[in-house]
């Protein structure tokens, strides 16, 4: 088992009609939570709205880390979470460059936007996005959010992922050039991934640790539907 | 058919009434109202106004804390250091403002110059040309310039405001940002409430210069006035307080308008089909809070 520190913990949290019991996760373990969407949607707004620097209370959800307690939605939370959202990925009005470098051009820290710069090509390269770089990102289909999300973990090498289903929508070929992608990322950089699904089915390769099914009465409605 | 045992008041039933011995032969479909008591009448309108009261309260609660912390962002300062930000600010500030610089000299070239040349005219026609001064202040300066500039901005830019909020909200943007530690606040709102105010009170400025200038120069091309007694007539009814009323209405109404259509645009949720109905919520927001704004600055002005 990974160190003490470095770890994604949660309280009891209430999710729709629900709760999710309180767990962790690990650097290097994954976890998965199989639930609708709209539960899914919760439990990141639970992790990333609402930032205690905006006058919200503690949401039970915090980021252990070299002994240092960091609340959800703070600065340093998230620059040692991140996060994998399906089909957000990217901004449209920016350059694919700008929307890859876009936490370390808001961070207000010059090291880590110079180290960022410096990495951006090595990157690009990986994602096979180079020469497209300063491409206005526009609407893109799904493999090019996912690539970005992607990015933005290699640029920022986190502590824990959390990663919502990324390869639903995509079309056959690059769901599984893009899965390559992943692991090869995840080998990379070790963290903890808290994987979130819609279906008990789905399983991206990983080997989790746990994996919790939580249903709520809309899933019943849907299943009666 | 159903036996109804027992009908309670603001029930609706209906009747079905058939032809003696014949086979399901329906001829007419009857429907009675049990009329309402006059107490359940009196529950349901103070169930409506218990919840226009809580959704204005709501509303007022939300809009206050979108002021307090754009202003808590604006105030610190971070936002000069980031150039995320600052790249925003200057895209929305080339939009809002420079893209519209010819549409507002346009307007002013019509409607100031208009307003100008028909007060001159005016003024001269009852023999004071004191008039001419203090007409252009009263009604051009403080009033025309700053309520034109921002009803273009609500048209041309007010619109895009609340359409690009509610697409965010809608296709879930606002996480994807939190995820990657951006505040709303400071990267989405402030900019284009930047842009609002600082554009509202050079283009009111513009405005105004444009409308003087042009408008002496037609009288004097018309051979109504003079153009140097056109411009010591104006220097004459002009006051230092009036033109810092026009400044800050500049600055004011347009940031506050701003906030207006990014509060409608919050509003959208997970639903794109809000958008239409917050944009067009949006822009009668406005319209009423400048109205009430303008009512508001002339009761306190005259105190």
């Amino acid at each position: 088992m990974a160190a003490m520190s470095d770890a994604l913990h949660w309280d009891d949290l209430k999710l729709c009609d629900q709760t999710l019991k309180k767990d962790h996760v690990f650097k290097g373990e994954s976890v998965r939570l199989v639930m609708h969407e709209y539960m899914q949607k919760d439990l990141l707004a639970k992790f990333f709205l609402c930032p205690l620097s905006q006058g919200c209370s503690s949401q039970g959800v915090w980021l252990e880390r070299d002994q240092q307690v960091l609340p959800a939605g703070s600065a340093e939370f998230c620059e040692h979470v991140g996060c994998m959202i399906r089909q957000r990925g990217l901004l449209a009005n920016l350059s694919l460059k700008e929307n890859l470098l876009l936490p370390f051009l808001y961070a207000d820290d010059h090291a880590s936007l110079q180290q960022a710069e410096k990495d951006l090509n090595q990157v690009a390269h990986f994602l096979e996005l180079d020469g497209k770089l300063n491409e206005k990102a526009g609407e893109r289909p799904v493999y090019m959010h996912g690539l970005m999300s992607l990015g933005h973990c290699l640029l920022k090498k986190p502590h824990i992922v959390i990663a919502q289903e990324l390869h639903l929508g995509m079309q056959a070929e690059f769901a599984v050039k893009f899965r390559r992608k992943v692991f090869k990322t995840l080998k990379i950089l070790n963290p903890g991934v808290l994987y979130l699904t819609s279906s008990k089915s789905d399983n991206p390769g990983l080997a989790f640790h746990r994996s919790y099914s939580v249903t709520c009465d809309m899933d019943a409605n849907m299943e009666q539907a | 058919m159903e036996d109804v045992k027992s009908v309670k008041a603001g029930d609706k039933f209906g009747c079905v009434a058939g032809g003696v011995g014949s086979r399901l032969v329906f001829q007419r479909k009857v429907s009675y109202t049990v009329p309402m008591g006059f107490i359940q009448r009196q529950n349901e309108r103070a169930d409506d106004v218990g919840a226009w009261v809580l959704n204005m309260g709501l509303g007022i609660w939300r809009f206050l804390h979108l002021l307090l912390w754009t202003s808590r962002a604006f105030i610190r300062m971070r936002w000069l250091s980031r150039p995320a930000v600052t790249n925003v600010v200057i895209r929305q500030i080339y939009f809002t403002g420079v893209q519209s610089l010819v549409w507002v000299t346009v307007m002013a070239l019509v409607a100031g110059v208009l307003a100008v040349y028909n007060i001159a005219v005016f003024a001269r026609s009852v023999q004071d040309l004191s008039l001419i001064g203090s007409l252009i202040n009263t009604l051009l300066v403080q009033e025309v310039a700053p309520m034109v500039v921002m009803l273009f901005l609500l048209v041309r830019s007010g619109v895009a405001v609340v359409t690009e909020v509610g697409h965010m909200q809608a296709r879930g943007e606002d996480v994807f940002l939190h995820s990657l530690g951006i505040s709303l606040f400071e990267y989405i709102y402030l900019p284009r409430v930047l842009a609002f105010a600082l554009c509202g009170v050079i283009l009111t400025f513009i405005f105004v210069v444009i409308s003087i200038w042009v408008g002496g120069l037609l009288l004097s091309w018309m051979y109504v006035l003079n153009f140097s007694e056109f411009l010591v007539e104006v220097q004459r009814g002009t006051e230092f307080k009036e033109v810092i009323a026009m400044f800050l209405k500049g600055l004011i109404y347009p940031s506050l308008s701003c906030m207006v259509l990014i509060d409608q645009g919050r509003c959208v949720g997970s639903d794109p089909n809000q958008i239409p109905v917050r944009v067009s919520s949006g822009v009668m927001g406005v319209m009423m809070l400048i109205l009430s704004l303008d009512v508001a600055w002339v009761l306190l002005w005259r105190l």
